[in-house]
């Protein structure tokens, strides 16, 4: 999800350093996943794996794009990869069967997004805006689908030490953010405006995107549903 | 955000996506400030709703536990009552017609038959402790009355009984229940303080029924009570929650104990007045 956008921005307009910073970043939440691994439940664990997957991923990029100075293809790949995870974070997250079946379905769905849109639209060495914004829509989806469900079900305990709020809120915050910082990107760019400023938004954005999924993996327990209230 | 303008797309289009940027935060903001408000809210009525399902369950459980006893009492009050005294009758019937015995032998007959008559008043009287007829009879004052007589004509303790007010049904399964308090708080003053004197009162004021039971014997902490104290204190405490009535047990160590159980007739409880279906 963030990583293809950001990694686009970053490669091209960015320091290394940031970069360096973020993969650091990456490496620590990944590094807390592996440590709690065994304590997570489905939903978490199936994250640290995209977390780590999004280590390599990222890192392999910055090769490929310091070597062929084109990383797109990767980006292309990556982008459905993470897509797939993300939905089976929240495969694992919601209960509805309907709503289950519709994830499944949107991976199949987004897998012929992407050989349309590659075949069309996006070749693979160009970024690939169609699929990500189709995505990050879609996790804005999941994520009020997953509010929906805690308020049907609340869960006993406090809600600011529930990691399914953290994680869940994350992910609203930075798809919505992320949305709108690719509509205002293409407009800047359209218009020849100077967008340094949401370059930094997005740089902040994205930090803020990991740490909080790190301290969310960090509280989460296997042993707690959280979204039902009567498992206690 | 601050934009940093190289080309003039017009600042009036500028502006519009400032304030349209700002707007849409500040509905996402507004939106989980609401998330976390209602989330909250609905996890206040989730648990006062669990609570009172639990509340309800321990009643209900509590109501099948105690009817479950009362029909073993009775069964057992009935076995006693029919069976076990019949068969003492007929032993003392047996052993009086026994004839042409030794002096000595006859003196030994003669004792066994009067241990015999005051087993079978014992348990005539445990008979009648145990089931709910006599309650049904005489009432909760008549019935806890003959009880203390009994007690002090044993000479196992001295006790005052007194009813103050006018006497009223309290209805039969409650009297019930207060009966099975009564006699758990008696138990209790039996065989584990050591009382010598007991003092019993039923105060029967317009709406509201107040039954107090003291002792002087030793007295408790409730932080050192054994299990089985602890226990039949707990079970006194149920049995008053179940008739909406509400236990009040104070004791210190060396000064005995007191048992107030009051009872807000205005109160609704699951066994409110007489019960088609009564216990046994």
């Amino acid at each position: 999800m963030p990583s293809g956008l950001f990694n686009y921005s970053l490669v091209n307009l960015y320091m290394d350093a940031n970069y360096y910073l973020y993969l650091l970043l990456l490496f620590l939440v990944s590094f807390i996943g592996i440590l709690r691994y065994s304590k997570l439940s489905p939903a978490f664990k199936t994250l640290t794996i995209l977390i780590i997957a999004t280590f390599i991923s990222e890192t392999i990029k910055k090769i490929v794009g310091k070597i062929f100075h084109n990383s797109m293809p990767i980006a292309h790949l990556w982008a459905i990869t993470e897509y797939t995870f993300f939905s089976f974070v929240y495969y694992y997250l919601l209960k509805n069967r309907y709503a289950k079946k519709l994830i499944i379905a949107s991976v199949f769905f987004m897998i012929l997004l992407e050989i349309v849109n590659i075949t069309f639209f996006e070749s693979l060495l160009q970024f690939p805006a169609i699929l990500l914004n189709v995505s990050q829509f879609i996790y804005v989806l999941y994520s009020l689908l997953l509010f929906r469900q805690m308020l049907i079900q609340p869960a006993e305990e406090s809600l600011f030490k529930q990691s399914i709020f953290w994680f869940n809120l994350d992910v609203l915050l930075f798809s919505a953010a992320m949305f709108l910082n690719f509509a205002l990107t293409s407009y800047f760019i359209k218009n020849k405006l100077d967008a340094t400023m949401l370059i930094y938004f997005s740089i902040i954005v994205n930090m803020l995107f990991y740490t909080v999924i790190g301290i969310s993996i960090l509280i989460d327990n296997k042993k707690y549903d959280a979204v039902d209230f009567c498992s206690k | 955000m601050i934009f940093v303008v190289n080309n003039n797309p017009g600042s009036g289009e500028l502006y519009v996506i400032f304030f349209s940027t700002t707007a849409f935060f500040v509905f996402l903001a507004s939106f989980i400030v609401y998330f976390i408000v209602l989330y909250q809210k609905k996890q206040r009525q989730h648990k006062t709703e669990r609570d009172a399902m639990q509340a309800a369950f321990r009643q209900e459980f509590l109501k099948a536990r105690l009817e479950i006893q009362e029909q073993t009492f009775a069964h057992v009050s009935r076995e006693i009552h029919d069976n076990i005294t019949q068969v003492l009758s007929f032993v003392k019937l047996n052993l009086a017609m026994i004839g042409s015995v030794k002096e000595e032998q006859l003196i030994k007959i003669n004792e066994n038959r009067e241990l015999i008559a005051q087993v079978i008043t014992d348990l005539r009287d445990l008979s009648k402790s145990l089931s709910f007829e006599s309650i049904t009879k005489l009432g909760l004052a008549k019935t806890i009355e003959a009880e203390t007589g009994r007690i002090t004509k044993s000479g196992l303790m001295d006790s005052t009984f007194a009813i103050q007010g006018d006497v009223y049904s309290l209805g039969e399964q409650r009297e019930l229940v207060l009966f099975r308090i009564f006699q758990e708080a008696l138990n209790n003053a039996l065989k584990h303080a050591d009382a010598k004197h007991l003092t019993i009162t039923l105060q029967y004021i317009p709406e509201m029924f107040i039954f107090t039971f003291k002792d002087n014997g030793l007295g408790f902490s409730r932080e050192n009570l054994d299990n089985l104290i602890g226990a039949g204190l707990r079970n006194i405490e149920n049995r008053a929650s179940l008739i909406g009535a509400v236990a009040a047990i104070e004791s210190t160590p060396g000064n005995g104990c007191s048992i107030k159980i009051s009872l807000n007739l205005l109160q609704h409880s699951l066994y409110d007045g007489t019960h088609q279906d009564r216990f046994g």
